[in-house]
């Protein structure tokens, strides 16, 4: 992290001017962007200096022509005022400004800060408060006519909290604000600027953005998730379907896509999008990856699949299914055909519980997804187990005990190692899960399957208590000596992760693997070691959240579309300014928003638990349009500017 | 629709709203008692009618059950082109909805079976509970600012004001006592019959206020030879239309803006009209016309407006309660308003059908009277453009209207102008059994194939030269909406 | 079903609103007055010109009384110096790109602007000189001027286009300083005028009024549209005897102050060189001016004649549905009472 010589980003101020620079707790600045020393940065909460080459009027100056260029023009005191101010920093900065010149910014300042619209307004002018108050004496100078003028770069990125923890960094307040008014085409557009799939994300997004909406902190964050559910299923209620046409000329160069799961096809739409011919070669029937087979349906029917895999097929993209690279065709005479290749299988096989009897092939023995990838093809992999136990505490494993309850099994059990508070599967879920009589089984963990006739009739159990955090932070289970007891159970169901099946590199051995089986890439060309050949999606980050894999997909899509043009593969400036705010995140848990609040957030109408537990139909339904636009509007709009000196 | 309202659009061209509609069924013209008829199927198989309702308030259910049965989704395709599953979704959504309005105008009411039409949309209102409650109902929409006014103060041949037959002696005893004169107890009869009139040499006289039939009424070319036998034509207007030139005697009449009194609106809402300026010249408001006409007969008729007003109320059950002052403090007042503590009435039979019980009557579907044929393949159906009014002598003087539709045209879908060798804009005569028009050709795929569509507004390629003068027998309203025609390159 | 209810303070006072309500309209209804300037009752808040703002107890951060709903218990606070204070620079910000060639301006005297200015008394905006004019492209409605350097971006007129009209045909473009009301859809527009009738100040004008008139010379006469059934209540506004162009009040009649093309723009033909003025009577196939006596004698002579020769039903009337109630009433009457035949009918069938 970078030296701080000078900082106002934390409530305190830090002047180590005339002295060495120091670290700083709480202010995560990269000392690097783009290859060059990061010399200041100014944003949302303050400013930070590095370098004292920094001159702070031309810092404030270059902040506020910054900021024109992303006010939204949607109030005046945003609008004019942040040019007013430009255009005054402009006149001091050329030793034009006059005394009153300073009283006018501060005063406008307040104004534009309490007045504005939207976060933008609201916080840009804090840090030339900032400044005016403990870099007095360089204004002073400058209105006397004693300039510096230095010859660093100034870059600016427009951001806020939700679209910082977006993995694809979907504009949310934008699209947020245009369901507000009424304009969901608009609104869907903007999603799909980035992301092709907003009916199956709005559906089972683990919602990172969510935990970082300032509105949390005040009365509840925005329901964005149901929010982008909204303007998908509102397109598919209104027109039936979704058709795009590519906004760039046809070009001749062919992309092979291995998977056509959430990166794939991610991958898939942004590439058709610039006109090359792709085709995704896809190993079961369908799409979605483990969003259609791992996924059930009564959360993520497969009817939005199909119509979202058709949007990106109307695009000229071409789907091979039941197709297995690495068996039915040799990964080496895609790459004689097609220029690039993408790997994006995902991560298809269960994790081992290495406990005893796990690989006995005993019959009621099924892998977490294997089990759910029965189950949605319509099929009870074993009809006459009637008790199960699910191992596991994730999304896979509520997944399980859910269809357990579904397909009619008369007792459904759940062994986690850890408490209800360390559960990694998303609350809502658990909450659901608890609602439909799943027995939950804390602090428990399996040592033994007792199988009798190469069948499945117990599992012998553990009892765990929690110890010292291990390095997730999470603490560490350990067992208690002698506890162990049996549950009788007919099925035992694995849910404790999934692993990377590569037979896709059959033959191939220059593309590097990692210990844990997943494929090595650039982190700024998104290739792998084998040229021409890219890789995105769980099979790279291991198991991870399904917009996680988009966004590695798109990302993928743009370095392919560089290589292809013979370019060098990079990150843009505008994903390196991405993935720079990442590291200096955006949201502060700990602000204090103080405004009135008090509208909580509109809820999904869900089935009652008696009815839903027993059906495999969406048993939630998404929002009215009275309900979507209420929601809407209680999102704060909290875009901030942040802008590096270099 | 802001608000989550579904909309429903049942209309043979592609309108405008469709782009705001969930669902947009395109029948072929004509067959309305079928698609309405298949809509009552879905929603009686699917039980989504309103039982307690039927029970309660209406008769005549079972016939009406035993005809619709026949009336099935597949079926109804077969004669409307109406997709079945469509047309189930759209069933299923008026039916399941908690109120559902239908809307109406003359897409329903200008055919041969006009009345059947209106009727089956009745059914069913009455068989999903929809009559009676706010947001639902029957509603038509009127295309001229006082139709209404003008059928509640008895401008027809069959009713005094107020709807009182004319053919009842309590009612002919009444009028003549109030209007001091011995009534006729016969019939008038209608509009659509002077052309028969005339010919059998018992009509000698017309006496035409603010109308321009020449260009509005079915088959002008018949029309026009009709004006040319009467003895006597008098034409109060405000221009001089295309009736007016056939006159003996034109008057020139005030417009809206030059006089005081009321309109009633389709909503049955009494508002107040005021005078803004000045009648040009000697033109007159045409109550003063009627009023100093009526002195030559040695009869006083008042010739202002808040008095006749007054009159009104004393013969008109109906407005009775309503005065100029209601109206000015209540923003209008909607009929009926027995008395002048009522609030008026903006929905009509809240707690029960008016006449008893809602009258379910079983429709056959019926075939338009001339449907298209090898001589003339295209089936021409007549309505509006947004931007003109009526015959057009008011908004053709317009500007802006003008500069949006300045001219007559024809729409014509593009697989039928490819096949006739057509191009957008240009000229083609269009004809029937009854004339010819030349007219320009606009290739839309607002239509569909085989069907075309002309507006009625402009007189020099008057599209009433081609339709079809035939009458819905209850109503006598003409077959604007069907008729079969040809065309040519110019 | 009994609504949900919050209580709370304005200016010191008690109130009590249905939740959702806004403190903007709590404080209507309390006759608190708010200033505003994008604020429209048959908008969606808009939230551009930030003059509304109020101070809640407690909070740092003014809000938005018009996007605002009451919560309960809070304190809000109408006036104060900074609220004062941030109303007036949002103001003078407008002033810097807004002309004051309010003597030239059919709004004025009309103008929300002009009264606001006058209320804060601004006499001079001390920031700078005034911006530069952005030259906003001319609207595509021949009919709606659009005063590019008046435009202030209240964004009425894209809201109300949207939400009123159901249209997109106009909408705001660029960023900051640069972003304009601009036509992105033209084939969408056609020029109902729903913008204009909303836009608080002179940047969108008719451009029919071919006679200009002050607000303070216009009479205007509330009536109904002569057009189709809706019955839409409008304003002729009228200048030495002439209809120079149709205005309405929001919130009255079933039309609720919107109008279509024909009830805005439809008001010409009133004026209309081609008006007949003057009782005709034709002979010889020719038609010759008459005096008003000459003609209502002729009528009378030949209509008895007909009555005492072929009967009362060989003669018919029609009336008519653009007249008024009276009218039809009359002259049904007449044919009934006076010539005596019910031989009465209107167009109503076409």
């Amino acid at each position: 992290m970078a030296k701080v010589l000078f900082s106002s980003w934390t409530d305190e101020i830090i002047d180590n001017r005339g002295k060495e620079a120091t670290d700083v707790e709480g202010i995560n600045l990269p000392e690097e962007f783009d290859g060059k020393p990061v010399k200041a940065f100014m944003g949302w909460n303050g400013f930070v200096i590095t370098d004292s080459e920094v001159d702070v009027v031309e810092l404030c100056k270059s902040y506020m022509e910054e900021s024109q260029k992303h006010s939204c023009g949607k109030c005046f005191l945003c609008r004019i005022g942040t040019k007013v101010l430009a255009d005054i920093l402009g006149k001091i900065y050329n030793g034009e400004g006059t005394e009153k010149d300073l009283d006018i910014i501060k005063k406008l300042s307040v104004s534009i800060k309490e007045g504005s619209r939207c976060n933008l307004g609201q916080t840009v002018t804090k840090p030339i408060l900032d400044a005016l108050e403990n870099f007095k004496e360089d204004f002073d100078n400058a209105v006397k006519g004693i300039v510096k003028k230095t010859s660093l770069e100034y870059k600016s990125h427009l951001t806020a909290p939700c679209t910082d923890a977006c993995p694809i960094h979907l504009p949310i307040p934008e699209y947020v604000e245009a369901i507000r008014e009424g304009r969901f085409q608009d609104s869907l557009d903007l999603i799909r600027s980035r992301l092709p799939l907003p009916g199956i994300v709005g559906r089972v997004c683990v919602k990172p953005c969510e935990e970082n909406c300032r509105r949390m902190l005040l009365d509840g964050p925005i329901s964005i998730k149901h929010l982008k559910r909204f303007v998908a299923d509102f397109e598919l209620q209104k027109k039936g379907v979704a058709e795009f046409q590519p906004f760039e000329e046809k070009k001749d160069k062919k992309v092979a896509i291995i998977g056509g799961g959430p990166a794939g096809l991610t991958a898939a739409y942004h590439l058709a999008l610039k006109g090359y011919k792709v085709k995704i070669f896809e190993r079961l029937g369908e799409t979605g990856g483990m969003a259609a087979v791992g996924i059930p349906d009564y959360r993520l029917p497969r009817d939005i699949i199909k119509v979202e895999t058709e949007a990106i097929q109307s695009l000229g993209v071409e789907i091979q299914y039941n197709t297995y690279v690495g068996k039915d065709i040799m990964f080496t005479d895609l790459e004689k055909e097609y220029d690039a290749i993408i790997i994006a299988i995902g991560a298809h096989t269960s994790s081992s519980m290495r406990v005893e009897g796990e690989d006995k092939g005993y019959k009621g023995f099924i892998p977490g997804v294997k089990y759910l990838l029965d189950i949605n093809n319509g099929e009870d992999p074993y009809p006459e187990g009637e008790r199960v136990v699910v191992v596991g505490g994730g999304n896979v494993a509520m997944d399980c005990v859910r269809c357990s309850l579904r397909l009619g099994k008369k007792e459904v059990n759940l062994v986690y190692r850890r408490t209800r508070n360390e559960m990694p599967a998303n609350i809502e879920e658990i909450e659901e899960a608890e609602e439909e009589g799943v027995n939950f089984l804390y602090l428990t963990n399996p040592t033994k399957i007792i199988a009798k006739d190469g069948k499945v009739v117990g599992l012998e159990l553990i009892k765990m208590e929690l110890g010292e955090p291990d390095e997730s932070g999470r603490r560490r289970p350990i067992p208690i000596k002698g506890s162990e007891y049996v549950l009788d159970c007919d099925i035992v169901v694995p849910a404790i992760g999934q692993a990377i099946d590569l037979k896709v590199l059959e033959g191939i051995e220059d593309i590097e693997v990692t210990r844990k089986g997943t494929i090595v890439v650039d982190v700024n060309t998104y290739m792998a070691t084998r040229k021409g050949v890219f890789s995105a999606g769980d099979v790279v980050t291991s198991p991870d959240a399904l917009i996680r894999a988009c966004a590695g997909g798109r990302r993928t899509a743009m370095k392919i579309d560089q290589y292809l043009r013979g370019e060098k593969p990079e990150r843009s400036l505008e994903e390196k300014f991405e993935d720079f705010l990442s590291e200096v995140k955006v949201f502060d848990a700990s602000e204090d928003i103080s405004m009135v609040g008090g509208r909580e957030r509109v809820p999904l109408k869900h089935m009652p638990p008696e009815e839903r537990k027993t059906s495999f139909v969406e048993y939630t339904e998404g929002y009215s349009i009275v309900e979507a636009r209420t929601e809407a509007d209680r999102c704060l709009k909290c875009y901030r500017v942040a802008m590096l000196a270099l | 629709m802001k608000r989550g309202a579904k909309l429903i659009i049942v209309d043979p061209k592609r309108i405008d709203l469709v782009e705001y509609a969930d669902i947009w069924l395109q029948p072929k013209p004509g067959n309305n008692v079928a698609w309405i008829n298949g809509f009552m199927n879905v929603i009686m198989e699917n039980n989504l009618i309103d039982e307690d309702y039927i029970n309660e308030r209406t008769e005549g259910f079972e016939e009406l059950k035993a005809t619709v049965k026949k009336y099935t989704p597949e079926e109804v395709e077969k004669i409307t082109g109406i997709d079945a599953d469509k047309l189930k979704e759209a069933a299923m959504l008026y039916g399941k909805a908690e109120k559902a309005s239908i809307l109406y105008a003359m897409g329903i009411t200008q055919h041969s079976n006009g009345t059947d039409n209106v009727k089956s949309l009745v059914n069913l209102a009455l068989i999903t509970g929809n009559v009676g409650k706010e947001g639902a109902g029957v509603n038509p929409l009127r295309g001229q600012n006082n139709v209404q006014g003008a059928c509640d103060m008895g401008g027809l041949p069959n009713v005094y004001p107020g709807y009182q037959p004319v053919d009842n002696e309590d009612n002919c005893k009444m009028f003549s006592e109030a209007w001091n004169c011995s009534c006729n107890l016969n019939r008038g009869k209608p509009l659509t019959e002077i052309p028969e009139l005339v010919n059998s040499g018992k009509l000698k006289a017309l006496y035409i206020m603010g109308e321009n039939p020449l260009v509005s009424e079915p088959h002008l070319k018949h029309i026009d030879e009709v004006f040319d036998n009467l003895d006597f034509i008098v034409v109060q207007d405000l221009f001089m239309t295309e009736t007016a030139k056939k006159a003996d005697v034109v008057l020139p009449a005030a417009c809206f803006a030059e006089k005081d009194g009321t309109f009633t609106n389709t909503e049955r809402r009494v508002q107040r009209v005021r005078k803004a300026v000045d009648a040009p010249g000697e033109a007159k408001d045409d109550l003063s016309i009627i009023s100093m006409l009526a002195e030559r007969f040695g009869v006083k008729l008042s010739n202002e407006p808040e008095k006749v007003f007054e009159e009104i109320r004393k013969v008109t059950p109906q407005y009775a309660g309503i005065n100029y002052k209601r109206i000015e403090e209540n923003d209008g007042v909607c009929w009926p308003c027995p008395d002048e503590e009522h609030p008026g009435t903006p929905i009509l039979h809240i707690d029960k059908i008016i006449r008893g019980k809602g009258l379910l009557t079983a429709i056959e579907n019926k075939q338009p009277q001339e449907l298209p044929d090898n001589e003339y393949p295209f089936l021409l159906t007549t309505g509006r453009r947004y931007e003109q009014f009526h015959t057009a002598t008011m908004t053709r003087r317009s500007q802006a209207l003008n500069h949006y539709c300045p001219a007559a045209a024809l729409e014509i879908h593009p697989d039928d102008a490819k096949k006739l060798n057509i191009n957008d804009g240009e000229k083609i005569i269009v004809s029937s059994r009854r004339g010819s028009i030349t007219t320009n050709a606009k290739i839309s795929e607002r239509v569909a194939k085989g069907v075309v569509f002309g507006c009625f507004h402009f007189s020099e390629s008057a599209i009433n030269v081609l339709t079809n003068p035939v009458l819905d027998p209850v109503a006598k309203i003409p077959e604007y909406k069907v008729c079969a025609v040809n065309i040519k390159k110019a | 079903m009994s609504e949900e209810m919050v209580k709370f303070k304005i200016d010191g006072k008690e109130v009590e609103v249905a939740k959702g309500t806004t403190i903007l309209e709590a404080a209507r209804a309390e006759g608190i007055r708010i200033p505003t300037f994008c604020y429209h009752e048959r908008l969606t808040p808009i939230g551009s010109c930030r003059l509304c703002m109020v101070e809640v107890e407690g909070y740092e951060q003014p809000v938005p009384a018009c996007m605002t709903p009451a919560d309960n218990e809070i304190e809000v606070t109408t006036q104060s110096d900074l609220l004062y204070e941030m109303r007036r620079d949002a103001l003078k910000l407008i002033l810097l790109n807004h002309p004051l060639d309010c003597p030239i301006c059919d709004k004025a005297g009309e103008c929300t602007l002009q009264d606001l200015v006058y209320e804060f008394q601004i006499e001079q905006v001390e920031f700078q000189e005034k911006l530069p004019d952005k030259g906003i492209p001319e609207y595509a409605t021949p009919f709606i001027k659009q005063w590019t350097d008046r435009c202030v971006m209240c964004l009425r007129c894209i809201t109300a286009c949207r939400e009123i009209t159901g249209n997109q045909a106009i909408d705001i473009v660029g960023k900051g300083w640069d972003a304009k009301v601009t036509v992105v859809n033209p084939e969408l527009c056609k020029s109902c005028g729903e913008c204009l009738s909303v836009c608080p100040t002179g940047a969108l004008t008719d451009k029919l009024m071919s006679v200009k008139g002050r607000k303070w010379f216009i009479d205007r006469v509330r009536t109904t549209c002569v057009y189709c059934g809706c019955g839409c209540q409008l304003d002729l506004n009228v200048f030495q005897d002439k209809v120079i162009k149709v205005t309405t009040e929001h919130g009255v009649g079933p039309n609720k102050g919107s109008l279509c093309i024909k009830g805005r723009y439809g008001f010409e033909f009133i004026h209309s060189e081609d008006r007949l003025t003057t009782p005709l009577i034709k002979k010889d196939g020719e038609f010759k001016e008459a005096s008003w006596d000459e003609a209502l004698d002729l009528i009378a002579e030949k209509l008895k004649y007909i009555k005492e020769n072929n009967g009362a039903d060989a003669i018919f009337g029609l009336t008519s549905a653009r007249a008024t109630n009276e009218e039809n009433y009359t002259f049904q009457k007449f044919f009934r009472s006076v010539l005596g035949t019910n031989n009465v009918d209107h167009c109503a069938r076409l």
